[in-house]
This record gives C-alpha cells, structure tokens and sequence, in this order.
C-alpha cells in the first residue's frame, strides 16, 4: 500500500513539474524577446539570441544558438530579409519547431536600393509604436497556439503591454508635437527610422542604406552636405550599431551639432533596455536636439 | 587615318570638345536645378492670422489648445460654436495642434475644427470622445 502511494505521489509531482514546465521561446531580436517576455510572463523562458547594442544585420547564429533553437517550443524571427540565417534555424529544428516571422504580417515600407529599379524591404518596423501593437498581438496569438491551456494568462499580459503601448504612443504623439513640422528633418547614419518618419511625419536623411556596415561614396556624403545645409538641419544622429566617423565629418563641415545617439537596430543598455526606454530615449533625444 | 600624330590628337580634342559641351550643359542646368529645389525655403517663420471655428456637439466643460508644447488658447464652459483666431507660423509642411477638452456628459462627443490656411484653404478636422479626450490635431 505504502508503495502505491509512494508511486502516485511521485506520478503527480512529476505531472505537475511537467505542467509547470515554461515555455520555450527563441527571439532572433531584443525587440521579440521583450514582447514574449511581457505576454508570456511567468509561463514562458525567454532566450534572447541577438544581445542588446548588438548589429541583427551582421548576426550569424553559434552553433550553441542552433542547439537552443532545436529545443524551443516557438521561434519569433523580425523577418523582412533581417535574418539570413532563417534557412539554419529551421535545419536545426529539423521543421518541428514553429518559427514565426512577426514582421511578414506586418505592413512594410521599400526604400531605393543601390541600383535602378531596386526596391529594399525596410526591417525596422519596431520603430512604429502602432506595429508594435500588431507584433505583440502576433506573438501573443503564437503563444497561444503553442499552449492553448494558458490562453486566459497570455491573454491578460496582452491587454496590460498593449495599453502600455497606447500610452507610450500618445507620450510620444505629444512631445514631437512640440517640434515644427518644417524642422522634422533626420539625418542618421544609416536608413533605420522611415518607419519612425511615416508615424511622426519626419523626413530622413541617411548617410548610408538599410545596414549600418555599409560604407558611404564621397558623392553621396557630398549630396548629404548639400542637403543638411539647404534644408537647415540642425542636428545629426549617431547610432549604436554605426560609426560616427562620417557624422563628425558632417558636423564639422555644416555646422549641425551632433544631436546624441539613438538606438536604432534593437533595444538599447541601461534606461534603453526596454521598448518603452528605448523609444523615449529616441524620442526626447531627436525632438529636443531639433527644437 | 593618315595624317601626322599631332593633328590627329588635335582631331580627337576637337570632337570630344563638340560632344562634351552640351552634355555638360545639360548636367549643369540638372545640378542648378537641384540645388535651387534644396535650397527653396522649407517654411515660413511669419506668424500668420489663422482664423479657427470650435463646434461642440455637446457643451464642453474646458477646451484647450496647444501648439509646439505651449498653450495658445484656452476657455472654461466654451459655447456651442466658438469662433476665434491664432496667430501662428504655418510652414508649407502643416502645422499641428494639441487639443485637450472636457466634456460635462459621459456620452460620446465630438469636437470639429475648422482652420483656414494662409492661402486660404479650410481644413477641418473632428476630434471624438467620452468625458474627454487629449490628443495632437494635424493640419493638413
């Protein structure tokens, strides 16, 4: 009898460590990470691949990253051409693992590429706070596809980040009101804010492409020159992921002043750790730098 | 080709002279062109008189506006229809304001603002909402 209980007792422990058991998420982007965590909260092991201030554009997953991504229940990827490494994560997974690529359900903007009549897919779509609402409500759909049982939790964290994200959208609505419309005019290392310019109706004025190791010509930061001094821009930005070399070049020449440094390619260190820290911090440095 | 060197590189200056010149003609004119389009003045700093009509759908208990952060008008208990004029720049990029208004009911309200442009244009916009509302207007 004693042995019976002893065997049922240890058959329920073990059921209910199985149950308890997080889910296990693999994000390809500091941005993805932070969604899964808030939604998922307790019921979710989050692992980040892509660390923070990191390039996502010149990330090659380790063959430690492939190892974790076979084990995973879910895999968020920004998509949008930013991992060209997908082809390796679903090798890894062997197809078993859902991958689910946020930013191909989300609207996109196509830049001018090098040469005529190429079209590039911009990937920073995070820095629009209204499809960061539609990417949590992706994930959180994913979530619950990948454990229906805690529907009711994920459901829950949704409303609380979403309403977060309202707020943090009419914060961020407010504080550009305070520039003038003719004085919207970013100029930034490399295209990562159109996304950013369609929601506050800036323009942007990139020293190069979509990628922060590209390296520009003499003609266009010739151009550029011309540019920020027709239009009066009074400030540049510099980037995480970028160098400043060719900003200092510009300030130097236009007499811009060099506004701070924006976070651009993914969350930030510090205050900037998080969605929201990350977007003030751009939002308050660009505004008050163009005042 | 007969003839002695000398004359023939003579030759040879001549045609890409004739054939250069009105290229670069044509690349220059582009490039003062474009440099004329940059250097166009992006806004007028003048403040302009923009008269402005408030039309409430229902009475309101406070009404502000805000423009680049700072309060230009404000009126407790406005009427139905208010009519008014703001002295503002208006660059050819728009302008917005910040609209905050309280209603006296909590049923859903609205709030039309009619702005007529320096050149005349009338832009109308409404702004809705239960009790009150906050927010920032574009215009256009």
């Amino acid at each position: 009898m004693r042995l019976l209980l002893f065997s049922l007792f240890s058959l329920l422990t073990a059921c209910a460590s199985f149950a308890a058991e997080p889910l296990r998420v693999s994000a390809f982007s500091s941005v993805l990470a932070e969604i899964a965590s808030r939604v998922g909260g307790g019921e979710v092991a989050v692992t980040s691949h892509v660390p923070a201030g990191s390039d996502p554009h010149e990330f090659e997953p380790k063959p430690s990253d492939l190892k974790t991504v076979a084990k995973a229940d879910l895999v968020l990827l920004s998509a949008k051409h930013l991992e060209g490494y997908v082809g390796k994560l679903k090798e890894a997974s062997g197809g078993k693992v859902p991958v689910l690529e946020v930013g191909a359900q989300l609207p996109s903007l196509w830049l001018e590429g090098e040469s005529k009549n190429a079209r590039e897919e911009d990937p920073h779509w995070w820095h629009s706070v209204e499809n960061m609402r539609k990417a949590a409500k992706l994930v959180g759909a994913g979530l619950i596809a990948a454990r229906p049982e805690q529907k009711g939790v994920f459901s829950a964290n949704l409303e609380v980040y979403t309403t977060e994200l309202t707020a943090l959208q009419k914060w961020a609505r407010v504080k550009v009101a305070e520039l003038p419309r003719d004085k919207r005019k970013l100029v930034t290392s490399h295209d990562a804010l159109q996304y950013f310019a369609k929601e506050y109706g800036f323009a942007v004025y990139p020293v190069t492409g979509l990628t922060a190791s590209e390296q520009p010509s003499s003609r266009q930061v010739a151009d550029l020159l011309k540019t920020i001094k027709a239009q009066k821009v009074k400030a540049v930005f510099a980037e995480d992921t970028a160098n400043p070399k060719v900003l200092r070049q510009i300030t130097a020449e236009t007499g811009a002043i060099l506004g701070g440094q924006l976070w651009v390619d993914g969350l930030g260190t510090g205050a900037a750790g998080t969605y929201e820290g990350m977007m003030r911090h751009n939002v308050t440095t660009i505004v008050d730098a163009l005042k | 080709m007969k003839g002695s060197p000398l004359l023939r590189a003579l030759v040879l200056g001549c045609v890409i002279f004739v054939l250069g010149w009105p290229l670069h003609l044509l690349t220059q004119r582009g490039q003062e062109a474009a440099d004329k389009a940059l250097a166009e003045p992006t806004a007028s700093v003048v403040k302009s008189a923009l008269p402005l009509v408030l039309t409430f759908s229902q009475p309101a208990q406070r009404v502000e506006l805000r423009h680049l952060g700072a309060v230009v008008w404000v009126k407790d208990h406005p009427a139905l229809h208010e009519t008014l004029e703001l002295s503002l720049p208006f660059p050819k990029e728009g302008l917005e304001l910040g609209v905050n208004v309280g209603w006296t009911g909590e049923s859903p309200a609205a709030l039309r603002l009619q702005l007529t442009s320096p050149e005349g244009a009338e832009l109308e916009r409404t702004v809705w909402g239960t009790a009150s509302v906050e927010t920032i207007v574009p215009f256009p």
